[in-house]
């Protein structure tokens, strides 16, 4: 097959090759779709520094790898466990969410042939995830949170560390809303027929996980910011079990948004069709109602011992 | 309905019966996860994974006292500055983490039966009994109390297995097992 042309990839191709000057969206040439130039923006802004996160994560991998490594032994103890902080935030929260946002904007944007709901209200949602994101670093960087990927309270960070992560939450959660919000505009201006496509339907489902992730995220980071202040008291226990509510689900997010894409890159590459909508919107609805359960295994295992 | 990818939206009705060869995967998946299910609960009740142990609030400074006290009473060696203790069988064992040392070093009798109390006097530490795959957490500002049994007589060590700072790597405890008759 040369090119991506699908049946239903090639019902939308015909049309203007490039949107009509100063109408505010273009025509992908490759897909049809109609693409809104703050959609467009967006996604790119957002994958491109879900890319950067992904270089400094593999970075940092190579140097945990050129140290465990022990004919090489790259680091010292210190930097060491400095660049495996960097690699667990960027690698699990840095790359990945900021991916996943540019995943939700493609699948109520252009997917949907709609505007972006409160575009304006993105880009600052985008700049406190991106001022997060530079506070983390600059923490990690420094040396002043070398405190791995866990953070478990007592071991302290700069308060910034945390005020990073918080931003950087709160960034995101704004931006499932505005997710949300589009879905929204797009269903009253029916700028589509019938049912969302599958990979809208994955994508609200990474962003529904996304919602329950980040709620735990500022549930504990916002105590333990105050705590790393000295302005109150955080239990050991209550943050691990906590903590592990944003640990867990965030690399669930990632597991709805990815499988939305294997779909998409199955219609993109092959024009692979839908086997059965049924099948594959009800994988996604249990998917959401029992993985947090699932998780839930944490707080037994977590102890788990054999005599010996 | 026409056939449509991931991208485009379906219209009309949906919901139709799935083909066999999907129908046969969605049992496998769900029967699969019933297995899992099923595991969660029956390895920790069945699979001695899990004991319960007894687990109480611990003031930081007390359980130093505590482990302090226990020192003083039963200590029989000393090996580089580190305590040596030998408890008699059947009594409470005290045995503190820090930044980034386990203390004491504890002798114990093989076959006894001991109350084995770990805490942590600073950070989140891990118990890894080395080399066997005991694990527990020791956090501060709570007691884990242990019914222990050694059952090897030798000379163990026990790594910390939770990230606790820059010398976490070299957080290494011993306990050594003895036969009952020698001591």
């Amino acid at each position: 097959m040369n090119g991506p042309g699908t049946a239903d990839v090639a019902r939308r191709a015909p049309g203007p090759e490039p949107g009509p000057a100063g109408a505010g969206f273009r025509t992908c040439p490759t897909t049809g779709l109609k693409v809104y130039r703050d959609a467009d923006n967006l996604i790119k802004a957002h994958a491109v520094v879900a890319t950067v996160a992904l270089l400094i994560g593999g970075v940092a991998a190579l140097g945990v790898l050129l140290t465990r490594w022990q004919a090489v032994h790259l680091l010292d103890a210190v930097w060491f466990y400095r660049i495996l902080t960097v690699h667990g935030m960027n690698m699990l929260i840095f790359f990945i969410i900021f991916f996943e946002m540019a995943v939700l904007y493609f699948a109520a944007g252009p997917l949907l042939n709609c505007r972006i709901a409160a575009p304006k209200v993105g880009w600052g949602a985008f700049g406190l995830m991106a001022v997060g994101m530079g506070l983390v670093e600059w923490a990690m960087w420094t040396g002043r949170a070398d405190v791995l990927f866990t953070s478990y309270v007592p071991l302290r960070a700069h308060p910034n560390y945390y005020l990073g992560i918080i931003l950087f939450a709160v960034g995101a959660l704004v931006t499932v809303g505005v997710f949300f919000a589009t879905l929204v505009v797009a269903r009253r201006e029916r700028t589509y027929e019938g049912s969302v496509p599958l990979v809208t339907f994955g994508a609200l489902t990474a962003a529904i996980i996304a919602v329950i992730t980040l709620l735990h995220g500022a549930a504990i980071y916002i105590p333990t910011w105050l705590w790393s202040m000295g302005l109150m008291n955080v239990d050991p226990e209550v943050y691990r079990l906590v903590w592990w509510g944003l640990g867990h689900s965030s690399q669930q997010i990632n597991v709805a948004a990815m499988v939305s894409i294997w779909y998409l890159l199955g219609a993109l590459t092959v024009g692979a069709v839908v086997l059965n909508e049924k099948i594959s919107r009800t994988a996604f609805v249990l998917y959401v109602l029992f993985i947090s359960m699932a998780s839930a295994h944490w707080p037994v295992s977590l102890r788990s011992k054999r005599k010996p | 309905m026409t056939v449509t990818t991931g991208m485009s939206s379906p219209r009309g009705v949906w919901w139709k019966p799935a083909h066999r060869s999907e129908k046969i995967w969605f049992a496998v998946a769900f029967a699969w996860c019933m297995v899992l299910f099923a595991m969660m609960p029956l390895w920790h009740l069945r699979g001695g994974q899990n004991p319960t142990g007894i687990r109480a609030r611990v003031e930081p400074a007390d359980f130093r006292d505590r482990t302090n006290e226990f020192i003083a009473s039963y200590q029989v060696d000393e090996i580089d500055g580190m305590p040596v203790v030998e408890p008699p069988p059947g009594s409470d064992v005290y045995l503190m983490a820090m930044m980034w040392q386990w203390r004491p070093i504890l002798r114990l009798q093989r076959g006894a039966e001991y109350t084995l109390h770990l805490s942590s006097v600073d950070v989140n530490h891990g118990f890894n009994l080395y080399p066997f795959n005991v694990n527990f957490q020791v956090v501060p500002g709570y007691d884990y109390g242990l019914q222990i049994t050694p059952t090897e007589a030798g000379d163990f060590r026990i790594v910390c297995n939770e990230f606790c700072g820059i010398g976490h790597h070299l957080m290494v405890g011993r306990v050594i097992v003895v036969d009952g008759g020698d001591s």
